[in-house]
């Protein structure tokens, strides 16, 4: 799988060359790609986490060639979406995603699957429509000819009123995907029924789709806009942090609970980008990296466990510490790393954010002071929910009739995660 | 890392770092809820902690734009924004001061995040000797008197050390006469004892502060751990009601014990008189209202600290003995 990303990547790249050479007028024929240093990390995180997710599919049995093809599927759309360099193609990848998903949680889900699937696909879809839009307005809105060039459109400057309505449409769809609250809700039903891989690609790649497009287009090509908009992002970045927080303990099923954690970690990311700091910005982007490799780390060991135990409510589970205890260890490791333990990625994204937010020109004292502040509080929420997810799992005395870990494939998967969540 | 990192994201590293190993230590025992309750209280009281280190931090960095100690202390007294709220004139550097106490008052469980200390006595004894005695309970205090030239120039900031401090070791002694679990009575000395250490700092004499921990480390570890001794000797029975008369079966316990009770309530030529003296003549010398209450505070505190620390020896060593034959491991 990876020489087969690198041979993607290659070909890719080969293919720039040749569309280099040709130069097109009608904006439909240039599907134009291209990787630069802002897409090279999210492309890499991509084959690396799609590679492990199909190594965690092994146990799927019914139909397994089509869950892995529907998994070739949105890899060949997220690539697509983290290396298009033309506004089209953006938005074809970004629909690519959507049908897999949709089948992958309607066939292989849990109880309430074909609910999630549909409510993901109807408020997805939704959002693509502002997308469609945007993405129509820009390329239509070009000086000589219309062009769906990034290169293009990104050195046109919009008249500011008509930034701010693109800037809308495009937050809408990126609102939804990266969960943006109130957009989120299609987060937790999805993540909670979904099979564990469905679940790694989407907490590590899908959520990140969006983050990227907030970084891609709305700072790139709609600058003006982004800086009005910038502190309301950071604000709502802030209440997302503390909001996702406090829903989370609350959780009773065990991926419902992951997912939550994982709508609070996009909150730093959103505060990042809103932060119009450099350092916040790459603050946001190691979050990106760093959430993926957590996140679906965390979902795979909920599966594996769920695998197991095939029970989906914390309050019925209770002392997996003897039976599993690999899955314990690294459990307990990426709980910690989620917390953004010093010496985990975690702690270095959510520190180059805190610290761009401070060095920021851009904003009063006093916000800045209540933002820092206010995502500290976020730290103490973080352990809370999930150090009593450990040990509604793991500790305590009631024993269950677990099969031995016979997916020794998958524990030398999950050391992987492992030694990705350190920072080096 | 904590001790010998030169920027405060190392302190940082090894701040969490041992608030890791102390929630990971305490439910060693893991099967035992009461064990893994007492590790999750534990380790999110810290992070109430580093609610107040964290923007402590990310101040210095904003005011001095870097991180590093040399750098901050050799250029603390330049800043002075200042802006007034609530009738108040705060300065920047209170301001961070302030919050970097809050840090210590997480990490070593002053009054306001004290809550953390007698629950994590599930932990094993030699986890209770070592961190809850020497090394982590001990960080608070350390950083305070790492970043003490940046503490010099508030003096709000030193006044607020110093009662919160004499506040933490009157009240830790006073819950410790009434307790009856023979490490709970050990862990409320301990916060004691942090506050006397905490109120040194706020009467600027750092270094009597840190002469204090050490002298504190050695003899607490040593009650620590005989406690251990008793404990497992009296299979696993913590109650100190139920003990007694343990003096003839365990002499040497019973000695080390009586050593460091008397180091503890500083009987004149052991440790604990030179530094706890020092601590209460400073604070009396110091003619200010808080060095005044703290002198106080401090020395109703050794009358309650003598108590509750004979009463633990009388109760476990010397009164006839309460408990049942069946809890006596031959």
């Amino acid at each position: 799988m990876m020489l087969e990303h690198v041979l993607v990547v290659s070909a890719y790249l080969f293919s720039i060359g040749i569309y280099g050479l040709i130069t097109s007028r009608n904006m439909v024929r240039a599907l134009i790609l291209g990787i630069d240093g802002l897409s090279i990390g999210p492309i890499l995180l991509t084959g690396f986490i799609t590679t492990l997710a199909t190594l965690a599919a092994w146990p799927v049995t019914r139909d397994s060639r089509l869950f892995h093809f529907l998994m070739l599927a949105m890899y060949s759309g997220q690539i697509g979406l983290f290396s298009s360099r033309d506004l089209l193609l953006f938005f074809i990848m970004w629909e690519l995603e959507l049908i897999p998903v949709y089948l992958l949680i309607s066939v292989w889900g849990g109880k309430k699957r074909l609910y999630s699937a549909t409510k993901f696909i109807l408020y997805t879809a939704g959002s693509s429509v502002f997308l469609l839009l945007g993405v129509l307005g820009i390329g239509l809105y070009a000086s000589n000819e219309p062009t769906l060039n990034f290169e293009t459109s990104a050195n046109q400057s919009y008249p500011v009123a008509l930034e701010i309505i693109f800037y809308i449409g495009f937050l809408i769809a990126f609102a939804v995907k990266s969960p943006i609250i109130p957009f989120h809700t299609w987060l937790p039903d999805t993540h909670g029924e979904a099979h564990y891989s469905t679940c790694m690609l989407l907490a590590g790649i899908l959520l990140k789709m969006g983050a990227y497009g907030l970084v891609r287009i709305n700072m790139e090509f709609l600058p003006r806009a982004h800086s009005i908009f910038a502190p309301w992002l950071m604000i709502v970045g802030t209440i997302q942090i503390i909001y996702a927080a406090s829903a989370s303990p609350g959780q009773r099923n065990l991926k419902k609970r992951i997912a939550y954690s994982s709508v609070s970690h996009m909150g730093f990311i959103i505060i990042g980008i809103g932060s119009l700091s450099d350092m916040g910005l790459n603050g946001a982007f190691l979050q990106i990296i760093s959430h993926g490799f957590i996140g679906a780390a965390l979902f795979f060991l909920a599966g594996t466990s769920y695998d197991r135990i095939r029970l989906v409510y914390l309050d019925e589970m209770g002392g997996m510490a003897v039976p599993v205890p690999k899955i314990f260890t690294t459990f307990s490791i990426l709980s910690m790393a989620s917390l953004a333990l010093p010496g985990m990625s975690g702690f270095v994204a959510e520190l180059i954010v805190f610290f761009g937010i401070i060095t920021s020109q851009n904003f009063f004292l006093i916000q800045k002071i209540l933002i820092t502040l206010l995502m500290a509080i976020g730290t103490i929420l973080t352990p809370i929910y999930s150090l009593s997810m450990l040990r509604q799992m793991f500790y305590g005395y009631k024993f269950f009739n677990a099969p031995n870990s016979y997916f020794l494939i998958l524990d030398r998967e999950s050391y992987l995660f492992l030694s990705l969540s350190f920072y080096l | 890392m904590l001790v010998t990192g030169d920027n405060s994201l190392q302190l940082f590293l090894g701040w969490e770092g041992v608030g890791l190993a102390s929630y990971l230590l305490i439910h060693f025992w893991f099967t035992r809820l009461q064990a893994d309750k007492a590790a999750i209280k534990a380790m999110p009281v810290n992070r109430v902690g580093d609610f107040g280190l964290a923007p402590g931090i990310s101040g210095c960095f904003t005011l001095f734009q870097t991180v590093d100690f040399s750098t901050i202390f050799a250029c603390a007294s330049a800043p002075r924004n200042s802006w007034i709220s609530c009738n108040m004139r705060l300065n920047a550097i209170t301001l961070i001061c302030i919050l970097l106490l809050i840090g210590a008052v997480g990490k070593s469980a002053q009054i306001g995040s004290h809550t953390w200390s007698p629950d994590a006595m599930e932990g094993p004894t030699p986890v209770s000797a070592s961190i809850h005695a020497a090394t982590m309970v001990t960080a608070g205090v350390f950083m305070i008197a790492r970043c003490s030239p940046l503490f010099e120039y508030p003096p709000t900031a030193l006044i607020v050390i110093t009662f919160a401090g004499a506040t933490t070791s009157f009240l830790a002694a006073t819950t410790g006469i009434l307790q009856n679990d023979l490490k709970r009575v050990i862990a409320y000395s301990t916060c004691s004892q942090l506050g006397y250490m905490i109120f040194a700092c706020g009467i600027s004499n750092y270094s009597v502060s840190v002469f204090h921990l050490m002298n504190h480390a050695f003899f607490k570890a040593l009650l620590f751990l005989s406690a251990g001794s008793v404990i497992h000797a009296m299979s696993d029975e913590q109650d100190m009601r139920k003990m007694g008369g343990l003096a003839s079966s365990f002499p040497f316990t019973y000695a080390m014990m009586l050593m460091g009770s008397l180091s503890l309530i500083g009987f004149p030529f052991l440790t604990g008189f030179y530094s706890k003296d020092v601590i209460l003549e400073l604070a009396y010398t110091k003619y200010t209202i808080s060095g005044n209450f703290a002198f106080w505070l401090g020395s109703v505190s050794v009358l309650f600290t003598s108590y509750y620390s004979f009463r633990l020896l009388f109760l476990t060593f010397i009164v006839p003995t309460n408990s049942f034959g069946r809890d006596i491991l031959r």
